[in-house]
Parts: C-alpha cells; structure tokens; sequence
C-alpha cells in the first residue's frame, strides 16, 4: 500500500502537468459558463458539467500510461496488489484534485447555503463516484486506445446524475444523499472489482 | 527445489496453435534459456510461468507469487522523470555498484525519455537485479545491449544463481553455455 501511495504521489509531483491540467480544464470549462452568463440556479449545473468532464478527460488516461510503459504487466507478473494500486490513485486523486475541484466549485458559487457542509461532502462523493466508474471505461478502452469505450458506461450514470441534479439544484438532500452514498459505495466496491480483472485480462 | 512442473502444455491464440505437448521442470539454482523463433511462443510462455496467463497443465509452487522479477519488453519506467525519480518512487534501491557497472553512474539524474534504448534496458534490468527476489523472469534481457554488457550480464547471472536465484529468459541471441535450454518449434 505504501509502496502504491508513494509512487502515485510521486508522479503528481514530479509531473505538476497531473495537477494542473485538470484544474486548468474544470477551471476554463466554468469560467466559459460564466462568460455565457447562466441564471444562478444554473451555475450548479455548470460546475457538474465542468466536473463531469474534467473527471471523463483524466480518467481517460488512468491506466494507458502505466499499460503502455509495461508497469502494469510487470506489476501483475510480480504478483502485486491492483486494488492498493487503485486505491492509491483514488487517494491521490482525491486529495491534489477533486478537494480543489471543490473548493474551486464553492468558491465561485459562493459558500451561501446553509447545508454546506453535507452539499461539499456530496461534491467530494460525486467526484469519487464519477472517477470510479470513468476508471471502468478507461479499463476497458485501455489497449485499443479508444475513449470511445469509455463513453459506453455513460447509461450507467443516468440514475446518478438524477440523484446530483436533486441535490445540488433542488437541495433536496434527504435522502438523495444517503442514495449517493450507496452508489459511491457500489462504485468503491464492485466497479473497483470489475475494473482489477478487466486490466487483469488486458494485460494477458 | 521444483518450480514449475508442465504436462503436456499447450498454447493457442485465436485457435492458432502456438506451441504443443510441452514438458519440462523448472528447478532454483540455475539459469533457464526459452529458444524459438519469431512467434514461437517465448514471450507466452513466460507470461504462463510468471502467473499472468496462468494454465492448469503448470505446477506452480505455492511460494512463487511474491518471489518473481519480471522484465517484459517493456521496461516499466516513467518516460517524463529521471532515472533516480524512477527507482525512488517504485521504493526500489538505488546500488552504485551496479549502476557503475553498467555505465548508468552518470545518467541517474537524466530524464528516461533522453537515455538510449540499451541504456534504458540496463536501468529495467538493474531494477530486477537489486529486487532481492529468487525467481527472474526476463524476456529478451540481451537486446539492444552492447558486448561489455552483455559481458557484465552474464557475470551477474552468474553470481546470483550460487545465491540461489533461478533466472528464466526468452532468448534469441547468442546461447548461454551454461544455462538449460527450453527450445520452442513454431507451429505452422
């Protein structure tokens, strides 16, 4: 695990490039929703589209680099665990990412609402979620290098982004919140799990 | 100490077979040389013995897992760090003896991408080297290498099989004289 946690950190820092690509594409993505000057009511459906997408461009190339360079074949000849392995880059992405992608998110909408707290548990819980099931997509498109694939888990959002509209539009947060929950927890864990053997099978 | 144990081991890709009715052992303590041409199956056959691809025709041994190095054709660096930042982020050691060996001294600090391909292959092959683990599997460890490393090489080798490494390679240059041979038939 810590093995796993030092080398993904390592590279997103010795590659600033990991850090500041993201937020650069989440920050022009709602600065230009800005600019179109939506009513406020909208500017949280701006910053999930923002986010929806800077998540889908990063996870894109999740696994493609350590595939491409043979780390991820030598890492399961070794015998090695995939799941620290992923669980280290959700870590890393969690922290140097989405906690920005955050407060970067409330920052420009304003820190006004009374349920702050729960809505930014609900942002980091809608990032994670969203990275979890994009890892999927990139699993799968990982040696034919064709995003295209990853497009294919997009259905599997649609309840998703029903249950994100009502919290963060609506505000309605019982108890929409406890079902973004289960659905963090079915991407932490099954998806996670589907995601292990699809590379497992890819790097055959 | 056994290995690996094949019974009439097979191998097919897109139903084309790759090889067929494979037997050998694999024991600790010596060097191993797969021999075949193009597409005959070297490189699969590692993948099998190393755990990636694995088949109920081997007997693996139960501690195998946590004791492999495994170099592919791929060396497993990061293109955009250098070559200390490689090895410290996989928490790997950095031996000066080795790297001095090898001529690497001088190049710890340069970024992967600008090393050439033999000096790129010698940094994968001094990580599996420096790795503490019994059982190497190297796939093609002599390309791209130049005469003094390929010299240097096989003295490691040497060295380390009294240590009780076994050392198993995919092969098509010049043979080893000391190594047991494994020769793989293309199937047409």
């Amino acid at each position: 695990m810590y093995k796993d946690l030092k080398r993904e950190f390592g590279l997103f820092l010795l590659i600033p490039k990991n850090i500041y690509l993201p937020l650069s594409i989440y920050g022009i993505i709602f600065l230009i929703f800005i600019i179109l000057n939506f009513d406020e009511q909208l500017s949280y459906v701006s910053s999930f589209i923002a986010a929806f997408i800077t998540v889908f461009i990063i996870s894109e190339g999740s696994f493609k680099d350590d595939y491409n360079s043979g780390y991820l074949e030598q890492k399961i000849c070794e015998g090695e665990s995939l799941s620290s392995y992923l669980f280290a880059k959700f870590s890393v992405n969690l922290i140097l990412i989405f906690t920005p992608i955050t407060l970067l998110a409330y920052l420009i909408n304003g820190f006004g609402e009374e349920n702050i707290f729960e809505l930014i548990i609900s942002y980091l819980l809608m990032l994670s979620t969203l990275h979890f099931f994009f890892n999927l997509g990139s699993a799968i498109s990982m040696k034919r290098n064709n995003s295209l694939n990853a497009l294919l888990i997009i259905p599997l959002l649609i309840p998703f982004i029903i249950l994100v509209e009502e919290i963060f539009v609506k505000i309605v947060l019982e108890p929409n919140l406890n079902f973004l929950m289960a659905y963090f927890i079915f991407s932490a864990t099954f998806i996670n799990f589907a995601v292990i053997q699809i590379l497992k099978v890819q790097s055959k | 100490m056994i290995l690996y144990k094949t019974s009439d081991l097979s191998y097919e890709i897109d139903s084309r077979t790759i090889f067929s009715n494979l037997n050998f052992e694999i024991s600790s303590n010596a060097i191993y040389e797969i021999r075949g041409g193009n597409g005959s199956g070297k490189s699969s056959l590692l993948k099998i013995l190393s755990g990636l691809n694995k088949m109920d025709d081997v007997y693996y041994d139960e501690n195998l897992e946590s004791n492999i190095a495994y170099l592919g054709h791929k060396n497993g660096f990061v293109e955009e760090i250098s070559l200390r930042d490689n090895f410290n982020i996989i928490g790997a050691s950095i031996n000066d003896s080795l790297f001095k060996k090898f001529g690497l001294s001088k190049l710890k600090n340069h970024k992967f991408f600008n090393l050439s391909f033999g000096e790129k292959r010698k940094s994968a092959l001094v990580r599996v080297i420096s790795s503490q683990k019994n059982i190497w599997i190297l796939d093609e460890p002599f390309a791209g290498l130049d005469k003094e490393s390929i010299k240097n090489l096989k003295k490691v080798f040497n060295e380390h099989i009294k240590k009780g490494v076994c050392i198993i390679m995919a092969n098509h240059q010049e043979e080893l004289d000391e190594s047991i041979k494994i020769h793989l038939e293309k199937n047409v």
